[in-house]
């Protein structure tokens, strides 16, 4: 987005590209791979990156801020790290990427970083995951600004926010990326009710490419244009899309919506060991689990942190309203079972490694395409219960 | 773009829109009267205008060249003017605009020049043809910046070039709009070859 930010990727090898009205997508990768995202290949790492009306918007808030200290959840190649730090400056970055991807998200931080030094930006990136590792991450008490882009799940952006809500600074502006492409609007909407009672202002900006969202305190002036120039995000049936070349996002769905709803009645499946995760949920929302599912008959008549253990068949006469898998290793069995004798009952899968935050949300999948119009008229049924207030 | 902006035109009783993915029109509206734009409907002045990615552009002008002066070629609502004259204040710009559409035109012009009041901007917006009326509209001998938005053909982009050529600052951007959009390849490529010789790059 900007030549110095350009200049210093090509000096470490890399190709910015800015993206263009057919394809959106703004990309990085290695001078002599530029590539175009198709269907076919799909999206790498280095691609739907940071765009000109991201950068637009964070220019906005940096002439009104003027943040000396920024947060920023999720990290990829970096391109809006350096970017908005390159913009800001003299602002200091810390950053937090959970760096999922292997050696190329290891080998992308490491860019970053690289990058950073070259231009002498203060940016500190760490790897871990929000809101658990969040703390090891932060250099200072309070931040200005924020922007969140880690895992693009409605369950997460609403974690991140709890986490780094109490981290802002009285005037302060929150960007939170790929709202509306990724469909977060169930998380953004937790958000924005939640924020407002922080003092902070919601906006949908409909003018950037791949629909942010951004929450303001004490901005005036920004709030003000923000209010006069966006819409909602999906006031005008917006189809935010990584341009015309790629998947149309009407082929991605959201998992269900990790937020627990008042009188929720949870159960989970599986007495093993990968029930641990779930110890803390479990015993500070006694009232709302209402029973441990597991195959083992031994150990029907039992208990685990207070809870007692039964015969799977009793799910239909428990009134759950959602059951969670505890188990990795037989998720598929379980699935089917539960869909046999509660066919009704909304399913959330297994964690998937982030335990911390099970503490306040019970772990939805990354997004998949349909499969089948049987399998969305289940997941659609299986999202609305979900929906509604954190417990 | 600018909130100072936005705010200038609501002020006014104008409503600025941004765009959006699926609306890339960018505009300015009298408030209560905002629309979509179907298909095959004729635009109105205000729609189609200066968007994000135009600023973008001008940002980055800015950035490196700070230019002192500029030289606009169509006005319209006078979003572009506008912008580019709160962004690189305090930079003097004189806008010419041919206010081929009557009525509507002048109350747009009356409208950038009571916008460019209240944000206390350099404009100096003359009513008139490009390249003919160049001299009236010009302050300035050289200009460090030059954007280009008046009548879309290719015939006409070559003719305001040509009018512009001797008033370039040595060191200077020209900025065209919509060359892409409304198929100005044929005036773009003779504009560049006319160009290279006196060292601008495009």
């Amino acid at each position: 987005m900007l030549p110095a930010v350009i200049r210093a990727y090509e000096q470490e090898g890399f190709r910015v590209r800015i993206g263009s009205p057919r394809l959106y997508t703004s990309t990085v990768h290695p001078l002599g791979a530029a590539r175009h995202p198709t269907a076919r290949t799909g999206l790498a790492l280095g691609d739907l990156g940071f765009t000109i009306t991201d950068f637009h918007l964070f220019s906005l808030i940096g002439a009104e801020l003027r943040p000396e200290a920024g947060l920023i959840i999720g990290n990829a190649y970096g391109v809006s790290a350096i970017t908005i730090a390159e913009a800001l400056r003299p602002i200091s970055i810390d950053a937090i990427d959970a760096e999922v991807d292997g050696p190329e998200s290891a080998a992308a931080a490491d860019l970053t970083r690289r990058v950073a030094r070259r231009l002498d930006l203060d940016l500190r990136l760490i790897r871990g995951f929000s809101p658990r590792d969040l703390p090891g991450a932060c250099r200072f008490e309070k931040y200005q600004l924020a922007f969140v882009d880690g895992l693009h799940m409605s369950h997460q952006i609403i974690a991140d926010y709890e986490a780094i809500a109490p981290r802002m600074n009285d005037r302060a502006a929150i960007v939170f990326h790929d709202v509306g492409l990724c469909r977060m609007d169930e998380g953004w909407k937790v958000i924005r009710e939640r924020a407002a009672r922080l003092g902070f202002a919601a906006h949908e900006c409909t003018f950037t490419d791949y629909g942010l969202t951004v929450l303001l305190r004490n901005m005036p002036r920004l709030d003000e244009m923000l209010a006069i120039t966006c819409g909602g995000l999906r006031d005008r049936n917006e189809t935010y899309e990584i341009g015309h070349a790629f998947f149309n996002p009407e082929t991605y769905v959201e998992r269900p919506v990790a937020v627990l709803p008042e009188g929720a009645r949870i159960a989970f499946y599986g007495a093993g060991k990968d029930l641990e995760l779930f110890r803390d949920f479990i015993e500070e929302n006694p009232d709302t689990v209402v029973a441990i599912l597991d195959d083992d008959e031994k150990k029907w008549g039992g208990a685990l942190y207070g809870i007692p253990i039964v015969d799977p068949v009793e799910l239909p006469a428990l009134c759950a309203t959602a059951v969670v898998i505890a188990s990795r290793s037989a998720e598929r069995a379980m699935r089917t079972r539960i869909h046999r004798l509660a066919p009704h009952v909304p399913v959330l899968p297994a964690p998937e490694g982030r335990i911390a935050e099970l503490e306040l949300h019970a772990q939805p999948q990354p997004p998949m395409r349909r499969e089948s119009q049987q399998h969305n008229q289940v997941r659609r049924e299986s999202t609305a219960p979900l929906a509604g207030r954190t417990a | 773009m600018l909130p100072s902006v936005v705010a200038a035109y609501a002020a006014e009783g104008f409503r600025v829109r941004l765009g959006s993915p699926r609306l890339r029109t960018s505009g300015v509206h009298r408030w209560g009267h905002d629309r979509y734009i179907p298909n095959f409907e004729r635009l109105p002045l205000g729609d189609w205008g200066f968007t994000i990615r135009d600023f973008y552009v001008l940002d980055l002008l800015h950035r490196e060249l700070k230019p002192k002066n500029a030289l606009v070629i169509g006005n319209a609502y006078g979003m572009s003017a506008v912008c580019l004259a709160e962004l690189m204040k305090p930079i003097c710009v004189d806008v010419i605009d041919a206010e081929v559409l009557g009525e509507e035109s002048r109350a747009a012009s009356d409208l950038t020049r009571r916008v460019a009041r209240r944000l206390d901007l350099d404009l100096h917006l003359h009513g008139g043809f490009s390249p003919q009326d160049l001299n009236a509209a010009c302050r300035f001998e050289k200009y460090d910046l030059v954007f280009v938005d008046g009548l879309h053909t290719n015939e006409q982009i070559i003719l305001d070039y040509k009018g512009i050529e001797r008033r370039l600052a040595d060191r200077t951007a020209v900025f065209f709009l919509h060359i892409g959009n409304l198929n100005m390849d044929v005036g773009w490529d003779e504009i560049k070859r006319l160009a290279e010789p006196i060292g601008l790059r495009p």
